[in-house]
């Protein structure tokens, strides 16, 4: 008794200290690799894909939410971007072997390298709702309608689990229509929303594993423009209609 | 012969075994409280799933304390002639198989990661407004799994030594000795902080080996108790002086030439039987009622002891 007494004395105190030597220290948590402190006044290697409005690749690097973003981290950090276009998946293998050193490519946390790399919090959360076109008579019910999607995408399989019909299409149609979309599109439309959520999703970043301090500075800065986010989506010209 | 008497624990105990129960309603509660806080501040640390994975596996005891202690008071029927006071041991058992299957599933989990060198991500978590490193969060999760676990554990103990219960027992031992795999969580959460990745995987592994060695200790004292090993005392270090007890009474009996007895524990209790080679059997059945009924005078766990008066004692 006497022996466990002592012992978890000792280990309290030793917590204490740590606790203590944490909190007085502003370099904590650290890098395994350093990436902090490479990137700041130094080169921050951002890969990117297309993934409207994400990120939309042009001729003087990609355009988007995500690369105003990563602009304005740099910025912040004094860093210099070199952009590297390619896939996500020779991105992800770049990222998780510390070749690059954040990811922007509309990832959402579902992401299937999720294990593999550090995904940033949520610094978005979007909703895909039922809209109703202009002029669509009110009372208008989901359930047995047509509904269009834009074509390639899951949102049939959720539009079908509300009892309705998909019509996957290229462009939004005209006339009298439901029509699934993200809940900063239904206005631009002029849609209103119909039924419940279809499917939310949350948008993040991703950085190379087990880089807490650089994954802390990304998220930290992310929060810290959460309000400017949003303003950038519903502003945001380039998403195609679906 | 005394009948059976079907009540679990004598009177003057069952206070002690209402204590017990209350305690075990309040781990259970606890533990689910601490499984909710825990999964919130989980991330990607595979100490921390392991750590989540043991308080889990801590909800087995209370449960099985709490399931079996209903069974066991149930009377012995024609069916199931000695009772079902067993039922203690099956929960023994399954807890402890299952607390070694996870250990192990754990370990290989933990090692893999570590081989692999998957690095644990740990970055932000926003608290009613205030962005803080997700690490301290894990922290202060672990304080709550580690501290009240510690002074439950030591409730318990004097609980389990005086209602003779080997799960409570080992519960008891399991909480009190809860604080050494929290600190070691916490600690490790400490080191993934000072950049030392391998610290995460290492220490899950170290958790993981103390969860395979309970399962492996436990699993191994609940296939004893099954195969009728002789009486431990409730911390199974010795035997129980109980049995050497019953044999001096018997053999200071002066119409007894000699004894030789078996003991064996199902669950709380004692069963077995003395052979007897008796000097004279001159007024025999008036002498084993009243042998019988001092052996059975002689602690309350002896439910029921059978006298033999034999020409030649068994191996």
């Amino acid at each position: 008794m006497k022996v466990v007494l002592l012992s978890s004395g000792l280990l309290l105190s030793l917590l204490g200290a740590g606790l203590r030597f944490l909190a007085g220290n502003t370099h904590f948590p650290k890098d395994p690799e350093c990436t902090l402190t490479r990137v700041r006044h130094g080169t921050l290697r951002v890969g990117y894909t297309q993934a409207a409005p994400w990120v939309v690749p042009a001729g003087a690097g990609p355009q988007g939410i995500e690369p105003v973003l990563v602009r304005a981290l740099a910025r912040h950090l004094g860093a210099r971007i070199e952009w590297v276009p390619g896939t996500e998946q020779h991105l992800y293998e770049a990222l998780k072997q510390h070749q690059l050193d954040l990811l922007a490519a509309g990832i959402t946390d579902e992401s299937p390298w999720k294990e593999e790399v550090g995904l940033t919090r949520p610094y978005a959360q979007t909703t895909v709702y039922v809209g109703a076109s202009p002029g669509t008579p009110a009372g208008v019910v989901v359930r047995g309608q047509p509904v269009a999607v834009a074509a390639g995408t899951d949102l049939g399989h959720y539009v079908r689990e509300q009892q309705a019909t998909p019509v996957p299409v290229g462009q939004l149609p005209g006339g009298h229509f439901l029509a699934a979309g993200y809940e900063w599109q239904l206005p631009r439309w002029g849609y209103r929303r119909l039924g419940p959520p279809l499917k939310q999703e949350n948008h993040v970043l991703a950085v190379p594993p087990g880089e807490n301090a650089w994954l802390l500075a990304v998220e930290t800065f992310l929060y810290q423009q959460h309000h400017e986010v949003h303003r950038l989506l519903y502003a945001s010209p380039t998403y195609p209609a679906p | 012969m005394t009948p059976p008497k079907h009540q679990e624990v004598p009177a003057e105990l069952e206070g002690a075994l209402a204590r017990a129960k209350q305690l075990e309603w309040l781990t259970a509660a606890y533990i689910a409280s601490v499984i909710v806080v825990m999964y919130l501040a989980l991330g990607q640390s595979q100490a921390m799933k392991t750590a989540w994975a043991d308080d889990m596996l801590g909800l087995v005891a209370p449960v099985s304390f709490l399931l079996t202690t209903r069974f066991v008071r149930r009377a012995a029927t024609r069916e199931f002639p000695y009772g079902y006071h067993r039922a203690a041991s099956i929960g023994y058992l399954a807890g402890s198989a299952a607390l070694l299957v996870i250990g192990i599933l754990l370990f290989v989990d933990g090692g893999l990661a570590l081989a692999r060198g998957e690095r644990a991500s740990i970055g932000l978590a926003v608290v009613w407004g205030h962005p803080i490193w997700a690490g301290y969060l894990m922290m202060a999760a672990l304080v709550w799994s580690t501290v009240p676990s510690y002074f439950l554990g030591k409730a318990k103990l004097p609980l389990a030594e005086q209602l003779h219960d080997k799960v409570l027992y080992a519960d008891a031992d399991t909480n009190r000795a809860d604080w050494q795999m929290g600190s070691a969580t916490i600690l490790s959460i400490g080191v993934i902080g000072l950049g030392y990745w391998w610290a995460d995987g290492a220490i899950s592994l170290v958790l993981a080996g103390s969860i395979i060695l309970d399962g492996y200790k436990n699993l191994r004292q609940a296939v004893c108790d099954l195969l009728n090993q002789t009486p431990k005392t409730v911390s199974r270090q010795d035997d129980d002086p109980l049995v050497a007890r019953v044999e001096t009474l018997l053999a200071g009996l002066d119409w007894v030439r000699e004894v030789k007895i078996r003991l064996r524990e199902e669950g709380h209790i004692l069963y077995g039987e003395a052979f007897i080679i008796a000097r004279t059997t001159d007024d025999i059945l008036a002498k084993l009622r009243q042998a019988t009924a001092a052996v059975h005078g002689l602690d309350w766990r002896i439910k029921d002891f059978v006298l033999a008066v034999v020409d030649e004692l068994p191996d």
